[in-house]
């Protein structure tokens, strides 16, 4: 079985200040200016990690629960895949046993 | 989507740092990220986060960088010709990024740039801008690059702010190693510029353009020190012709138009005037003395 993975993109420069996101694909740009909860993504997302690991970092972080958020991330981050800034890998599952 | 204007200007910088170097990363060309958020916090000024970003390029790798530049939405703005008096670096401006200077030799090292680069080049070492790793020079050479700058870049009646990070604070043995490299990297006169020895090279040809900007002078001094200074026949032909060539660049921002052919000869002509006008009145002082 696999799984997804998120990770912020190779080319991808970043830089968090007062609460704000800039972030931009290499070389070429442009800026993305993520605030408030786009920001909390962010840095879920910066940590690398499933879609669950990272709505259950976002959960933590806004004191709501992951399930009441679910949607809005994976909409959130999908959008961050098809900027360029995020990349999305397949990796086999952990904790999962093989039945062969 | 933004355009600069939304990217507050030190985030925007650190940004373009990154930027160029994975430009120069595509392109294979060295780069070191000079001043600004590049320098070591302990050697930055109050105010030295910056407002473009300043790189030197290997001089072998200058027109790869040029096209790749090019290629990616970087427009020049001044070239290496007109931009400064030490025809050194080139402008560029980007929609997303902003400015860049590309300094295809550094002011003061210019003897040899190759010779000056690679040495920068073998003891670097590198920081994280916008979570992409940049080689710039150790803190040694930070220290002589910014002293250089501060040299052509008095602040009268008063110390530049560089200097006092980089020289005056630094310990004895640091200035030692500052000195070592300048000595490196063909910058021993220049570096004497901004600690306030020059005196001990008067009379040395690559001390007189450094002279008029420790001492001041005018236009007319500036081109004489580099007429002086240039090294043979060809070279101060050279100096000769560029100092009275126009820069498109500054003749359209002052006519806020893109000069036509017959105002670039009409500008020409007045700056030969006017070198010629500065000259009489250059002697008639230099006879008064």
């Amino acid at each position: 079985m696999t799984t997804e993975r998120f990770a912020v993109a190779p080319h991808t420069a970043w830089v968090l200040r007062d609460e704000v996101v800039y972030a931009a694909p290499l070389p070429d740009g442009p800026s993305f200016v993520l605030a408030g909860p786009g920001a909390q993504i962010w840095c879920a997302v910066a940590e690398g990690g499933t879609l669950a690991e990272v709505g259950a970092r976002v959960a933590e972080a806004v004191g709501s629960p992951a399930e009441a958020l679910a949607a809005d991330v994976s909409t959130f981050v999908a959008g961050l895949v098809d900027a360029g800034l995020v990349t999305r890998a397949a990796v086999p599952a952990t904790g999962v046993r093989s039945q062969d | 989507m933004t355009d600069v204007a939304d990217v507050p200007l030190p985030v925007r910088v650190e940004l373009a740092h990154a930027a160029v170097q994975a430009l120069a990363e595509l392109a294979g060309v060295d780069v070191l990220h000079i001043k600004g958020p590049a320098v070591h916090p302990g050697l930055r000024t109050a105010t030295g986060t910056g407002t473009d970003v300043d790189v030197i390029v290997r001089p072998s790798g200058v027109d790869a960088l040029l096209a790749a530049l090019a290629g990616h939405g970087w427009r020049v703005e001044t070239g290496f010709e007109t931009g400064s008096a030490f025809d050194h670096a080139a402008n560029f401006f980007h929609d997303s990024w902003g400015l860049l200077d590309v300094h295809r030799h550094y002011p003061g090292m210019d003897r040899d740039p190759e010779g000056a680069f690679e040495r920068l080049w073998a003891s670097r070492g590198s920081i994280e801008l916008a979570h992409v790793r940049c080689a710039v020079p150790e803190p040694i050479a930070q220290s002589l690059v910014l002293l250089l700058h501060a040299a052509r870049t008095p602040r009268p009646g008063r110390t530049h702010p560089d200097i006092a990070p980089n020289w005056t604070d630094r310990t004895p043995e640091d200035r030692d190693r500052i000195r070592s490299l300048a000595a490196d990297t063909g910058s021993t006169v220049a570096l004497a510029a901004a600690t306030g020895e020059l005196d001990r090279f008067r009379g040395a040809p690559e001390a007189a353009v450094w002279e008029v900007f420790v001492h001041g002078g005018d236009r007319l001094d500036e081109w004489g020190a580099r007429i002086r200074a240039a090294r043979g026949p060809r070279a101060k032909a050279s100096v000769v012709l560029r100092s009275v060539r126009v820069n498109r660049y500054y003749l359209g921002q002052k006519l806020g138009h893109e000069p036509s052919r017959g105002e670039v000869v009409t500008e020409f002509f007045r700056r030969v005037l006017a070198a010629g006008r500065a000259a009489g009145t250059h002697a008639a002082r230099v006879v008064r003395r």
